[in-house]
């Protein structure tokens, strides 16, 4: 048994008569509107991992659970600090990534994780007890626009982002965007996102040359920002949470499904996956999407 | 922030920020070394010249680019003029309109490219490519003079020039004369 409450469970050798899934669908039924129609992320608990989240600005309609908040940092001394409660973004990032989230999955519930504040040392240890305390805490999906390129940490991300695929919690992570190492975005066990050229929110692609496993809008993207403010970013950064709320959008219809499935549906439905479908339909989701989602993206454009 | 030493601006971090400046039509950038709770400026370029007066100084780690060292992710943002947090970035000179910060090292972040005011208005993902390229051999030159760790390896460095050249030969020019500079 590990920390967390994962327990490792025996592999079972049976005939497939034993081990069979009622109600298990095929690749064939994954359509847009078994995947995403009408979701609109009601239930679907979201950590960011971040700088922290105004949750108080009017644009993210109460979705942020301002007293759930944790904060992770480091004193002088090199020993980790936790504080839990509201508390306010240090910058603008993790607001900007609530905000992605918000307006696709409206309805979802979004818990800032706070491990980037002032300072400069300590971080690679807040991020990990962040993200550990996020997959204890069995949040749907973990959203993390950050990384780490200490090799000295790898394995200890490993084993974190590990648990968390198996006890559950959709891991989404921003990838880097140059050919460095960066720890988690490296694992099997996340969904790893960089940036496509489309101004389309709801556009994704697969991508054929792993570890980064999808491609999403990261470009000139219209954002939250601290302090009620707005602004445009670039950066893989604000790719990744586009796909951690479509991610929730998922999770919301499809609760059963564990994450190597929500990644496979997010697959079947990505814009080079679906090539024989309509251009109006291929890897959009706007005919499917709940009106509240489409009314707030139009606004947000 | 405090003045601290009269060294000239090192020619390799120099060359790195200029071929930064120019590759992207910013106004001005710096290179800013990270230390124990704050930035050192290694070299400036643009704003007048008046910036290279704060080669050596320590400057507090906040905003983009001390986002950008604790996150390890680049950020190129434009800025709302309500944003008053953002004045005095990328050289100390003036409020930006839009900021580029990049990250520097292969195993762990100890320096940050900052640039601002673009001619284009913003920053664009080739902006941020060119650049990282730039910060990695930044990273490298960081190493060989005890400010870093470890330098990026020959073939990703190769790699990611590959890439540059295929997609804008001028752009690619620019990564060339930083790494010539280092040689």
């Amino acid at each position: 048994m590990t920390d967390g409450g994962f327990r490792p469970r025996p592999a079972w050798s049976r005939d497939s008569v034993m081990l069979r899934m009622p109600g298990a669908i095929s690749l064939d039924d994954v359509s847009d509107e078994w995947v995403f129609g009408g979701a609109d992320g009601s239930g679907v608990r979201v950590a960011i991992v971040d700088s922290g989240i105004d949750a108080d600005n009017p644009e993210l309609d109460g979705c942020v659970d301002a007293d759930g908040a944790i904060e992770f940092s480091v004193d002088r001394e090199g020993g980790l600090v936790t504080r839990e409660g509201p508390h306010d973004d240090s910058f603008g990032h993790g607001t900007a990534c609530a905000g992605i989230i918000h307006s696709i999955a409206p309805k979802a519930e979004i818990t800032s994780v706070k491990v980037l504040g002032p300072g400069l040392s300590g971080k690679s240890i807040a991020f990990h007890a962040g993200l550990d305390w996020a997959v204890d805490q069995g949040f749907d999906v973990v959203n993390l626009s950050l990384g780490t390129r200490k090799r000295d940490w790898a394995l200890a991300f490993h084993d974190v982002c590990d648990r968390g695929y198996f006890t559950n919690s959709l891991i989404v992570t921003a990838a880097n965007n140059v050919q460095s190492v960066s720890y988690p975005s490296l694992f099997a066990s996340v969904v790893s996102v960089a940036c496509n050229t489309t101004d389309d929110p709801l556009r994704y692609h697969a991508n054929p040359e792993p570890p980064t496993e999808f491609l999403a809008r990261g470009i000139d993207v219209p954002t939250l920002w601290k302090g009620h403010t707005t602004s445009v970013q670039t950066g893989n950064s604000y790719a990744a949470p586009h796909i951690a709320g479509l991610a929730a959008l998922i999770r919301s219809k499809h609760p059963e499904l564990r994450p190597f499935q929500v990644k496979t549906a997010l697959w079947a439905r990505a814009g080079n996956v679906v090539e024989s479908a309509p251009p109006e339909i291929a890897g959009r989701l706007s005919r499917v999407m709940s009106a509240t989602s489409l009314t707030r993206l139009r606004a947000r454009a | 922030m405090t003045q601290s030493t009269t060294e000239p601006p090192r020619p390799t971090y120099q060359a790195i920020v200029q071929a930064a400046v120019e590759a992207t039509g910013s106004a001005g950038g710096w290179l800013l070394a990270v230390g124990e709770g704050a930035f050192t400026v290694l070299a400036v370029h643009g704003h007048d010249g008046r910036a290279n007066d704060r080669i050596g100084a320590q400057v507090a780690a906040d905003g983009a680019a001390g986002f950008v060292a604790t996150s390890g992710q680049p950020a190129a943002m434009q800025i709302s003029a309500d944003d008053a947090d953002n004045i005095g970035a990328g050289g100390g000179v003036g409020t930006a309109s839009a900021i580029l910060a990049v990250p520097c090292g292969s195993e762990e972040v100890i320096g940050v490219v900052e640039l601002v005011d673009p001619a284009a208005g913003a920053y664009s993902f080739d902006d941020v490519e060119v650049v990282s390229m730039l910060a990695d051999v930044a990273g490298a030159a960081m190493t060989e003079t005890g400010t870093g760790s470890t330098p990026p390896s020959p073939a990703s460095l190769a790699l990611g020039l590959e890439r540059l050249a295929a997609g804008d030969a001028g752009r690619y020019a620019a990564v060339a004369r930083a790494v010539e500079s280092l040689l």
